[in-house]
């Protein structure tokens, strides 16, 4: 049997006054695995993923989180979302505080962990993902890779289960890919689940497991990344296919 | 966030606040205090010596930042050192001109010396402040603070608040220069247009800022407090110690020259009334 760690069951979304941002999605995220969800802009990745934190919830339909279906009081939310961190696409909105450090061990404050936790979790957050260097900086100091980097620590201290990351590669240089996704590779090796909303085709191709294409608010398409990545009517009708890319 | 840049990198970056609070508290103290000019600019070149060696800015970036009061003080100062009334009355005049009859504008030497303070004195208060703030990042000032006894609602205030200005600062930056590239600040009309056009942006966009900060807090589990790590470099005993003392002598030497005076002046009165 197949351990899927995010269910999504006949998930509808309208946002206030718009046409509909998800219309009957239904789809699995595996436990351990890497998963990409694929599609072009407005296609509604930003608002799946937000669904399996929490922080939209399905006007129809349900979200279930490790077998249970995911509840939406004060506590249920607490209990969720310390066990999914979610990477925003703007940096700039995630980063709140002014030293990084700080930034950093807010998280784990909010779990309820005493000074000398929350210390030793932000120690090894900052060194597991590379921010010693300028733990004591200002967020607005930071290169574009750095204030992702800083992104991803202030969640890795918090010891998820999964990272959702929504179009994190996006605005970074290639430099700055290849060292986020080295990151991301460093902490799958340790069990983290990942579930990656991007359009980047050639990270998705190198580095996912498994690939979900979404085009107008549902999923066309899921299965291994080689196979749907393969599939280039699907990537056309996916708006995912550029004549320039040369594949 | 200029000043918070020149701070991170100030040679007194890893000094304890409290040791720098204390050395500014202490001119300032004694810009309030002192009633007499000299001491007042004695005291203010000496704290510009200090914040121009000790700090390590560079020396034009450091006057650039006190022309700033200046440029504010100078007119004020000059409507000071003028006196209006009947010049008759007037004692000590250095320079007159009558406007009609007996009544003139006239500079005294009283007037002089009231302006030349109250230059001095701001100039000199607004030195201490600087030193503050340019050897201490506001993190560490208000991590400082909020384990002193300053409610958390406060910090957490100046922080967000302190990040706002800088993602401020970076936005409009780059509105700034979206508008530059497409000639949008090329003549008096336009820069007008393009600044009002500019703050419009700054207001949607801090909306939109406050709702995502809050989803990206609710997301890392908020509760409702901003509770941080604080790091704040320790106290060096020795020179707290030092510096206690230097600014308890700097403290009693205007002191005493304010009491002296006064005393001189005062003995000058009694002999006068004898006579
Ligand atoms: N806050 C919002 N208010 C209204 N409509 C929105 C909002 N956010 C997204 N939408 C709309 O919902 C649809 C899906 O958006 P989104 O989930 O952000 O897509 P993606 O992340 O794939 O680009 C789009 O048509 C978008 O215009
Ligand atoms: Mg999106």
């Amino acid at each position: 049997m197949i351990d899927e760690l995010l269910r999504y069951e006949e998930v509808h979304y309208s946002y206030s006054g718009g046409s509909p941002a998800l219309s009957g999605v239904n789809l699995g995220i595996t436990r351990g695995r890497r998963t990409a969800i694929l599609g072009r802009n407005g296609c509604g990745k930003t608002t799946l993923m937000l669904m399996g934190n929490g922080l939209l919830r399905p006007q129809r339909g349900s979200v279930w989180f490790d077998g249970k279906p995911m509840d939406y009081s004060k506590d249920g939310l607490m209990q969720v979302r310390s066990r999914v961190g979610f990477i925003f696409q703007e940096t700039e909105s995630q980063l709140f505080s002014a030293s990084v450090e700080q930034d950093v061990s807010f998280g784990p404050f909010n779990l309820g962990w005493d000074e000398h936790r929350v210390a030793e979790a932000t120690e090894l957050a900052l060194s597991q993902t590379g921010c010693d260097a300028f733990r004591h900086k200002p967020t607005h100091h930071l290169s574009g890779g750095q204030k992702k980097r800083a992104a991803v620590a202030g969640v890795v201290a918090m010891h998820p289960t999964i990272i959702l990351a929504d179009e994190p590669t996006a605005h970074l240089d290639p430099q700055g890919v290849d060292d986020l996704i080295d990151l991301f590779t460093t902490l799958h090796a340790g069990g983290m689940t990942f579930a990656v909303a991007t359009h980047n085709l050639v990270f998705a191709r190198s580095w996912f497991d498994d690939a979900i294409v979404m085009s107008e608010g549902r999923p066309l398409a899921s299965g291994p990344t080689s196979e749907i990545l393969a599939d280039t009517n699907l990537l056309k009708k996916a708006g995912l296919y550029s004549k320039y890319s040369g594949e | 966030m200029l000043l918070d840049d020149l701070a991170c990198r100030s040679h007194w970056r890893g000094v304890s606040p409290a040791e720098k609070l204390l050395w500014s508290g202490a001119f300032l103290l004694a810009s309030l205090l002192s009633r007499h000019s000299d001491v007042v600019w004695m005291l203010f070149a000496g704290l510009s010596l200090w914040n121009l060696t000790v700090l390590g800015h560079p020396p034009v970036l450091y006057l650039r930042l006190l022309a700033i009061p200046a440029l504010f003080l100078l007119p004020s100062g000059l409507v000071l050192t003028v006196a209006w009334g009947e010049t008759a009355e007037l004692h000590d005049i250095l320079w007159q001109q009558q406007v009609h009859g007996s009544w003139g504008v006239a500079i005294t030497r009283e007037t002089l010396d009231t302006a030349v303070l109250l230059v001095g004195k701001s100039l000199l208060g607004f030195t201490a402040l600087l030193f503050l703030t340019l050897s201490t990042p506001v993190v560490e000032m208000t991590s400082f603070l909020s384990r002193h006894g300053l409610p958390g609602l406060v910090t957490e205030l100046i922080v967000l608040t302190y990040r706002m200005i800088g993602l401020f600062a970076a936005t409009a930056s780059a509105i700034q220069t979206a508008q530059s590239a497409r000639s949008g600040w090329v003549s008096w009309r336009t820069a007008f247009r393009s600044s009002s056009l500019l703050v419009f942006n700054l207001f949607t966009l801090s909306i939109h800022h406050t709702h995502r900060l809050s989803r990206a807090l609710d997301a890392r589990c908020y509760q409702g407090t901003l509770r941080v790590l604080h790091r704040i470099p320790p106290c060096h005993t020795v020179r707290m110690i030092c510096m206690t003392l230097i600014c308890v002598c700097m403290l009693g030497w205007v002191c005493s020259k304010e009491w002296g005076h006064s005393h001189l002046a005062h003995s000058h009165e009694m002999e006068a009334y004898h006579d």
